[in-house]
């Protein structure tokens, strides 16, 4: 074996390839796709009445656009993290239990979606993506990132720290789209939980740094989705907005500022 | 008990629970949700590494005799065996990185040769219970080991696609070490030993100087404060440390010296042991 073989360790792998290639411009393996993520206490815990008219523009948009939806998890997978926590179980068990209540979700949007082309999607389709969006299909997936036991524990929560948000984000990063949608239940990004707090202002745009400044205590994203975007080679940029009214999908996949667009500094 | 709460029209359904209503962003719903303890799932097992470059793209010289002491090590300890890539992991990131494969791409490619060495070691070990262990499997380890048979798993945390931004550069940050770490983490398992082809961590790279002084024991902050030129273990290793639960030491130790993963199985400090 050679000399340069001799460094199983990533490290080295790293000072190797530094040596030996300059630093190319990363390809864009399927950059048109929407990744929308259609949020799980937000949408989907709602129902029906939330529910029927956006998987019917979800419909509509697959007509102009190839989308690919992340399901997120909701009010079960927060009792699942509830009862996990009591019982004391590991972070990365946490992680294995929350990625059930998206995968349930996925499957609800699929049958939802079925005769608009729905296909529902494992993490190990990934590569068939061209497929479905060549026969017009609509590809769902579980939001939750495929880490389950090897998640990684975490100062302070037990809390999986990649949940739906990072799951979504993180595939539209690796598919070399420029942003990932979100479409949850408030307008966007408020100073505080519009939920509990009436005076909470809208922040119809920011910077990843201005909003690590302004040290808000909630957030309608994941936070460690602000990291990923941050470091993302082009992911750049988030668009959250509110997927209950009507049109702000479509309005938002054609470019239009509808909700908040947070961006990488 | 807990109780559905049935949301009308577009409100919505919720469940009765400490987390209700709450966003899992919420600063202070985490700091609710640490409790002072957490379960071992498998507090009498251990997890070896055994190192792609440093001891599987050696052959034979090197393997045989280190699966003979695993199959030794096998009748007095429960055991998972993690096998990494080396070389061929290596070549895979030149032409993927020449290619301009994101970093997910890279991490999606590169397991296979993981595979490849955990084949070879399964094919080596089999008639002394060496099994392949797919990671659908992960929740049937334990029977695996009640039946004394060696499981052989793929070190790298399964990622893929889903792979974080480095901070710099193009390459997974999360490698082989980072997989085994976590699952030895998760596991809440007695002993992580990562068997590799020198004594463990020394200051300077003992290939280049001879009199490089041997670190037998070092915290993660002083190896990633240390400015060491070659650290054997993934940076990423070092930052999680902290923050874990259940594996707060490991130890690396030289694979090529005859009862070394004996001892270090043992208990005994024959490499370098690193602690949180």
């Amino acid at each position: 074996m050679s000399e340069n073989s001799e460094s199983p360790e990533r490290h080295e792998i790293g000072r190797t390839v530094e040596l030996s290639s300059e630093p190319t411009e990363v390809y864009r393996i399927l950059p048109d796709t929407k990744v929308v993520k259609v949020g799980g206490q937000s949408v989907m815990d709602r129902g029906r009445a939330a529910l029927y008219p956006l998987v019917d523009e979800i419909a509509a948009c697959a007509k102009d656009h190839h989308i690919l939806i992340g399901a997120g998890g909701g009010t079960r997978a927060r009792h699942a993290y509830a009862v996990g926590l009591d019982l004391e179980l590991p972070t990365g068990v946490m992680a294995r239990l929350g990625g059930a209540v998206p995968m349930q979700n996925a499957r609800m949007l699929q049958m939802l979606l079925a005769k608009h082309g729905g296909i529902f999607i494992l993490h190990e389709d990934f590569e068939k993506l061209p497929l479905y969006f060549m026969i017009g299909g609509i590809p769902v997936i579980s939001g939750m990132p495929p880490h389950e036991y090897w998640e990684k524990p975490m100062a302070g929560t037990r809390i999986p720290q990649n949940r739906t948000d990072a799951g979504v984000f993180l595939a539209a990063e690796a598919l070399g789209c420029d942003m990932a949608y979100f479409a949850k239940d408030e307008r966007g990004l408020f100073t505080a939980d519009p939920k509990k707090d009436p005076g909470a202002e809208f922040i119809p745009e920011i910077t990843v740094s201005e909003l690590m400044k302004r040290d808000l205590d909630d957030l309608i994203i994941e936070r460690v989705v602000f990291t990923y975007l941050s470091r993302a080679i082009h992911c750049r940029a988030i668009h959250v907005f509110n997927g209950l009214e009507r049109g702000n999908l479509t309005r938002a996949l054609n470019g239009e500022h509808v909700g908040t667009i947070i961006r990488a500094d | 008990m807990s109780k559905i709460l049935r949301g009308k029209g577009i409100r919505r359904t919720h469940m009765q629970t400490p987390l209700m209503r709450e966003s899992l962003v919420d600063k202070g719903v985490l700091a609710r949700s640490e409790p002072d303890r957490e379960v071992r799932m498998l507090p009498e097992a251990n997890i070896v590494g055994v190192g792609g470059g440093s001891i599987m793209d050696r052959g034979k010289a090197a393997v045989y005799p280190l699966c003979d002491e695993l199959v030794e090590c096998n009748k007095h300890h429960k055991m998972v065996v993690g096998v990494s890539g080396g070389g061929r992991a290596d070549h895979t990131m030149e032409v993927g990185i020449d290619l301009g494969l994101p970093t997910g791409g890279l991490a999606q490619i590169v397991g296979a040769v993981e595979e490849q060495n955990g084949a070879m070691l399964q094919a080596l070990l089999s008639a002394h219970g060496g099994v392949w262990m797919p990671r659908d499997a992960f929740s049937e380890i334990a029977l695996y080991l009640e039946l004394g048979s060696l499981p052989i798993v793929a070190s790298m945390p399964p990622y893929h696609f889903w792979e974080e931004p480095p901070r710099e550069g193009r390459l997974p940050m999360n490698g082989p070490d980072v997989g085994l770490y976590l699952m030895a983490e998760v596991l809440g398992v007695k002993r992580l030993i990562f068997v590799k082809d020198v004594d463990g961590i020394y200051e300077n790279d003992p290939n280049v100087d001879p009199d490089a002084r041997f670190i037998p024991e070092a915290t993660s902050q002083d190896l990633l404060e240390g400015g060491y030129p070659s650290l054997l273990i993934e940076p990423k290793v070092l930052e999680l440390m902290p923050h874990a639960r259940n594996i707060r030491d490991f130890q690396i130790i030289n694979g090529l010296t005859p009862g070394n993963l004996t001892r270090a199985l043992d208990g005994e400090h024959v490499g370098t042991i690193v602690r949180a």
